[in-house]
């Protein structure tokens, strides 16, 4: 998302919005005050998120407006309307949808027919082995979800 | 896109939410919600509809408007550290 941030730089804004933690652990865990959550999006620099990154009030106000899902992605068009809404962030769905916004209203700038369809689309990634910045716990507790156990 | 702080964010008083979708809204520990099992149910605003307007700090100082970004596209990604 870096890249693609940085190859649209001056033709498109990337926001990111800090919501609560997926997989919360010792290093990670469950928020407890804005003020550590505001701490904690600093963080996002060390990881080299360069983008403006917003953060959302302590009980998620926002991200609860647009769903509450986890690694959610929006592309809003020139006007604000939604072009697309996926519930996991691929930079290259990303792209795709982003070029054909800027190339639709680049059509209609110049007197252009822009037609709108629907479509839908079952997104599948592959999972990393690991991803869990929050720490061992946040890794013991998928590892538990997936057996169907709770704690 | 950055404008003047309106309010300090360590005073930026929140909507008490302590449910969301049937459990705190932050977790804990990670459990699938139901909008996550079943992701056609997701509440979110759909395709096609304005997105709603929100107002936040950034980390960098100010607060930032959706609003404020019309006239280009946006890439509003909503994240965590895990």
């Amino acid at each position: 998302m870096e890249q693609l941030a940085k190859d649209f730089a001056g033709k498109a804004h990337f926001p990111f919005m800090y919501v609560r933690e997926a997989h919360p652990g010792e290093l990670y865990g469950a928020h407890e005050s804005f003020e550590q959550k505001f701490a904690h999006a600093g963080a996002f620099r060390e990881y080299g998120v360069e983008r403006e990154i917003l953060v959302d009030s302590l009980y998620g106000k926002i991200h609860r407006q647009y769903g509450g899902v986890s690694n959610m992605t929006y592309v809003l068009d020139h006007t604000g309307h939604i072009a697309f809404r996926a519930e996991w962030t691929v930079a290259d769905d990303v792209r795709a949808v982003l070029e054909e916004v800027v190339e639709m209203h680049e059509i209609r700038r110049a007197g252009g027919r822009v037609g709108l369809y629907y479509r839908e689309t079952l997104g599948m990634h592959r999972s990393a082995d690991n991803p869990f910045l929050g720490g061992q716990q946040a890794v013991e507790d998928m590892q538990r979800a997936l057996r169907g156990e709770s704690r | 896109m950055v404008r003047e702080a309106t309010n300090d964010p360590a005073n930026i008083t929140d909507d008490e939410a302590p449910e969301f979708l049937g459990r705190p809204y932050n977790l804990t520990v990670w459990k699938q919600t139901r909008a996550e099992r079943e992701f056609f149910r997701n509440d979110g605003p759909r395709v096609g509809s304005l997105a709603p307007d929100f107002e936040l700090p950034s980390i960098d100082g100010g607060m930032v408007s959706l609003e404020s970004m019309r006239g280009l596209p946006v890439v509003l990604e909503l994240g965590s550290m895990t």
